[in-house]
C-alpha cells in the first residue's frame, strides 16, 4: 500500500494582519481602558485641614487676594477651583506650596455672595484628601439682619425658603445666559455623538454577531459596512467621554482640549461604560477578521456580552434599585436590540441577490432569522417591561415627567417598527421563500423603513440622558437606602433611609441676610429621632466641588440647625447627613438635590 | 524570551497593579480573616491620630456573636471594660454564657500622630457567627482635639457589585442620585472576614 502523501498545499501569504496580533491589541485596548479607568482619584482620609485663612463660613467685607489653606502635614495640590456666587467654577493655578501650607491666589472679582474654593490634595504618603472653604463677601454697609428669610419656625419654612430663593436666583440670572447658550451648544454635541454611537455599535456590532455566526458568505460589502460603522462608533465614543467631562464641568466647548474635561469624562460611570463599549468594539472589528467559525463565534458574541455590560454599567435604568435586577434587565434589553436591530442590515444584504442564483442565502438567512426573532423579542419586551416597572413609581409620572414623554415616544415608534416587522412576517417571508422575486424586492424596502425608524428609536432613548427618571434614587453601602425629591419653591430635599428619614431645608446666605439649614430627623415610623451629633455635607462632584462639612446645633426643640448657612451657586447638591444615633452607631443618609 | 511571553508577563504584572492594598491610614483589625467556632486574637492598629491629634483613648465595641473577651492591658494606659448581657446565650467549655465584655476602653496616651500603636484583646468568635461575611468591630478613637469614629458598617443588602475598581465610579450628577463614589466612607468599621469552621 502506497502511503498517502502528506504534502500540504503553503499556506497562501496572509497580507492582513492575524487574528492573534487583534487578540493582543484587544488585550492592550481593554488593559488601557482599565488603567484609564482607575485614574480617577480616590479618597482615603489622611491629612486635614487644619486652619485657613478666610475662616471657614466667615464673612469677609472685600473679595481676598490670597486664601491660605494650612494642613497638620505638607501637601502637594493636586486640583483647586474657585465657585463664584453666579455658579461658575474655574481652576486655580496660580498656588504656592510650603511645609504644610496652600497660599492660592484668587483671580480678581468683585462679586458679592458665597464663594467656594473647592480643593484637593495628596499628603506625603500618596493619598488624596479633598474639601471645600466656603465664605462669603459681602461689602460693609450693606443691609444686613432682614430677619424674614431667617425667621425660620417649621412653619414658616415654606414662606422664608420662597423669599430666599427668590433672591438668589434673581442675582444670578444676569451671569447665566451666555452659559446656558454654551450649554445647549454642548448638549447638542453631546446628543449628537450618543446617537452617532448607538447606531454605530448596534447597527456594527449586531453585524458581526450576524456574520459571525450566520455566515454572511464572505460579502467583502459587509465588512467594509459594518468597518466603517465601528470605528463611527468608536469616534463619537471617545468624543462623548470628553464632551461629558465638558459639560459637568460646566465649561464652553474648548475645554475639550483641556487634559481636565477627560480627567472628569474618564472619572464619571458613564465614561468607564464608554471604555467598555470600545472594547466591545474591538472585539467586533476583530471578529471580522477571523476566519476560524469558532472564533469569530466566540468573539462576536464576547463583543456582545461587553457591550450588554458596558449599558449596564450607567445610566438612569441601571441605577435604579434594586440593581440585581436593573442591571441585568439593561444587559438583556441590550443584547436583544443588538441581535434585532443589528440583524436589519445584513438581512437585506443577504436579501440582495436573485432567488435565482447559485449561491443565493437570501432563504437560508431569512428562515433562519425568523425563527430566531420571537425568541429575541420576548427577552426584549420582558426587560424592557421591568425597566419600565422599576423606573416609574406612579403611573401619572408617565406623561407628567419628561422622562415619561421620551418613553411614549420610544413606544409609540417602537409599534411602528413592530408593525413593519409584522408586515415582513407574515405578508412577504413565505414569499421570499419560495424564491418569489417581487416579495423579496419589497422585503428589502420595507426592512430599510424598519432600519430607519430604528435610528429614530435610538434618537429618542440618546434623549433619555438630559432628562432624570421619576424615581432619582440610588443605593449607598452605608445603612440606608436614599431617594431625594424635589418639592417646588422650596429649596429643600427629603432623604428617606432605611431607618430614618431626614427633612432639609435651607436658605443660603445673601448679601441681606445670614443664611440657615435646618435638619428634622424622624425614623420612619413617624416618631422623632434623637442623635448626639449631626453633620450635613453638600458636594458636587461633577463639577469638582468636594464634601462642604457643616456641623449642626441641636435646638431645643429637637430641630437641627447650621447657623451662618452659606451654599454656592449650583443646579445640583449631593447631600450627605450623618447622624450619630449613639457613640457606636451612625447612619447616614443621602440624597440629590436638583 | 518570546514576545508572546514578555506580553503576557506584562499583563499579569499590570493586571496585578490594580489590586494592590491600600496603604494604611485607617484603624484596623489584623488578622483580617478568622474562623468561626475558634479564639480569635484581635490587633486593633491605630496609625494616626484624629486629623493629627494625639490619641488618647481608643473605645471598641464587641459585637454580638463574641464572647470570652479578654483585653491586653497597656503600660501607660488604663483598661476599663463595660460588661452587659449578650442578645442570647452561649455554651463555652461546658457551661452557658449570657453575659459578658460589651465594650473595651483604654484611656491614656497620648499617642503623637507620629507614632503606631496597636491595641489587643483576646476573644472567641461563637458557631452563630456566619462564616462568609464581615464582622465589625466599632472603634471609637478619643484625642487631644477631637473624636474619630471608625463606626461605619456597609449596608450588606445593597449591591457592592458595580465592578470597576474601588471607591470611584461617580455618576453624573443630574438626577441619577449619583451614589458609586459615595458608597465608600471615609470612617470605616474595622472589618473582619469570617471563615468556616475547621
Amino acid at each position: 500500500m502506497r502511503p498517502t502523501s502528506s504534502i500540504r498545499p503553503p499556506s497562501p501569504i496572509r497580507p492582513y494582519p492575524t487574528s492573534r496580533l487583534y487578540l493582543w491589541i484587544l488585550l492592550g485596548l481593554v488593559l488601557l481602558a482599565l488603567l484609564l479607568a482607575s485614574w480617577a482619584p480616590r479618597a482615603l482620609a489622611h491629612a486635614a485641614l487644619v486652619n485657613s485663612e478666610p475662616v471657614a463660613g466667615s464673612v469677609v467685607n472685600s473679595p481676598p487676594a490670597h486664601v491660605t489653606l494650612s494642613f497638620n502635614e505638607p501637601v502637594s495640590p493636586l486640583v483647586l477651583r474657585l465657585v463664584h456666587p453666579d455658579g461658575a467654577s474655574q481652576p486655580l493655578q496660580d498656588v504656592e506650596a510650603k511645609a504644610g501650607e496652600l497660599r492660592v491666589r484668587l483671580p480678581e472679582s468683585d462679586a458679592q455672595g458665597t464663594y467656594a474654593l473647592s480643593w484637593r490634595v495628596v499628603s506625603a504618603d500618596g493619598h488624596p484628601v479633598g474639601g471645600t472653604l466656603v465664605f462669603t463677601v459681602q461689602a460693609a454697609g450693606a443691609g444686613a439682619g432682614a430677619g424674614a428669610s431667617a425667621g425660620a419656625g417649621a412653619a414658616a419654612r415654606p414662606a422664608s425658603s420662597a423669599v430666599g430663593s427668590a433672591v438668589v436666583d434673581a442675582a444670578s440670572t444676569g451671569a447665566s445666559a451666555q452659559a446656558t447658550a454654551a450649554r445647549s451648544w454642548s448638549a447638542a454635541f453631546i446628543w449628537l455623538t450618543r446617537l452617532a454611537a448607538y447606531v454605530g455599535f448596534f447597527l456594527g456590532i449586531g453585524l458581526a454577531v450576524f456574520k459571525g455566526w450566520q455566515c454572511l458568505a464572505n460579502q467583502p460589502y459587509a465588512r467594509h459596512g459594518a468597518t466603517r460603522l465601528l470605528s463611527a462608533a468608536a469616534l463619537a465614543t471617545v468624543l462623548g467621554v470628553g464632551l461629558l467631562g465638558v459639560d459637568a464641568l460646566g465649561e464652553p466647548l474648548s475645554a475639550l482640549f483641556s487634559a481636565q474635561a477627560w480627567r472628569v469624562g474618564t472619572s464619571t460611570s458613564a465614561g468607564s461604560s464608554a471604555l467598555l463599549c470600545l472594547a466591545a468594539i474591538g472585539l467586533a472589528a476583530g471578529s471580522l477578521r477571523m476566519h476560524r467559525s469558532a472564533a469569530r463565534h466566540v468573539t462576536s458574541a464576547a463583543a456582545l456580552i461587553v457591550l450588554a455590560v458596558a449599558m449596564a454599567t450607567s445610566g438612569h435604568a441601571s441605577a435604579a434599585p434594586p440593581a440585581w435586577l436593573a442591571r441585568p434587565a439593561v444587559a438583556l434589553h441590550a443584547i436583544a436590540v443588538c441581535l434585532w436591530i443589528g440583524s436589519l442590515f445584513p438581512l437585506s444584504l443577504a436579501l440582495r441577490g436573485s432567488p435565482s442564483d447559485a449561491d443565493d442565502i437570501g432563504a437560508a438567512t431569512l428562515s433562519r432569522f425568523s425563527r430566531i426573532i420571537p425568541c429575541v423579542l420576548a427577552v426584549l419586551f420582558a426587560s424592557g417591561a421591568v425597566l419600565i416597572y422599576l423606573q416609574f413609581d406612579t403611573p401619572g409620572s408617565l406623561w407628567r415627567t419628561s422622562y415619561g414623554w421620551v418613553l411614549i415616544a420610544k413606544l409609540l415608534l417602537l409599534a411602528g417598527l413592530l408593525a413593519l416587522a409584522a408586515w415582513n412576517r407574515y405578508r412577504l417571508t413565505t414569499g421570499v421563500l419560495r424564491a418569489e422575486a417581487m416579495p423579496r424586492h419589497t422585503m428589502r424596502r420595507v426592512i430599510r423603513a424598519e432600519l430607519v425608524v430604528a435610528i429614530a428609536i435610538l434618537a429618542v432613548v440618546a434623549l433619555w440622558r438630559f432628562t432624570p427618571p421619576p424615581r432619582a434614587s440610588g443605593v449607598t453601602a452605608s445603612t440606608v437606602e436614599h431617594v431625594a425629591t424635589r418639592i417646588e419653591a422650596r429649596t429643600g430635599a427629603r432623604i428617606e433611609g432605611a431607618s430614618a428619614i431626614a427633612d432639609l431645608s435651607w436658605v443660603s446666605a445673601t448679601g441681606a441676610a445670614a443664611g440657615e439649614l435646618t435638619v428634622v430627623l424622624t425614623r420612619r415610623d413617624g416618631s422623632p429621632l434623637e442623635a448626639q451629633e449631626v453633620d450635613v455635607a453638600f458636594s458636587n462632584e461633577a463639577v469638582g466641588i468636594e464634601p462642604i462639612v457643616f456641623p449642626a446645633e441641636r435646638r431645643p426643640d429637637g430641630v437641627w440647625r447650621v447657623h451662618g448657612f452659606a451654599l454656592p451657586q449650583q443646579a445640583s447638591w449631593h447631600i450627605r447627613v450623618d447622624v450619630l444615633v449613639s457613640d457606636f452607631e451612625r447612619v447616614r443618609l443621602q440624597g440629590v438635590s436638583d | 524570551m518570546s514576545i508572546n511571553r514578555m506580553g503576557s508577563g506584562l499583563a499579569l504584572i499590570m493586571a496585578g497593579a490594580f489590586f494592590a492594598p491600600p496603604a494604611l491610614s485607617h484603624v484596623s483589625v489584623a488578622p483580617k480573616e478568622a474562623h468561626v467556632g475558634a479564639a480569635y486574637r484581635a490587633v486593633l492598629r491605630v496609625p494616626h491620630g484624629c486629623k493629627g491629634s494625639p490619641t488618647t483613648g481608643i473605645r471598641v465595641r464587641i459585637p454580638e456573636g463574641v464572647v470570652g473577651v479578654k483585653p491586653q492591658p497597656k503600660p501607660g494606659w488604663t483598661l476599663e471594660t463595660v460588661k452587659g448581657d449578650y442578645a442570647r446565650s452561649y455554651t463555652r467549655h461546658g457551661a452557658e454564657v449570657t453575659s459578658g465584655v460589651k465594650e473595651i476602653a483604654w484611656k491614656g496616651g497620648p499617642l503623637p500622630d507620629e507614632h503606631y500603636d496597636e491595641f489587643v484583646f483576646v476573644t472567641y468568635l461563637t458557631d452563630s457567627l456566619t462564616a462568609g461575611r464581615s464582622l465589625y468591630f466599632p472603634v471609637v478613637q478619643e484625642c487631644e482635639g477631637g473624636v474619630e469614629r471608625w463606626i461605619d458598617v456597609p449596608d450588606e443588602k445593597a449591591g457592592h457589585g458595580h465592578g470597576h475598581g474601588h471607591d470611584h465610579g461617580h455618576d453624573h450628577g443630574h438626577g441619577e442620585g449619583g451614589a458609586n463614589s459615595h458608597d465608600h466612607s471615609d470612617s470605616p468599621a474595622p472589618a473582619v472576614k469570617l471563615l468556616p469552621a475547621q
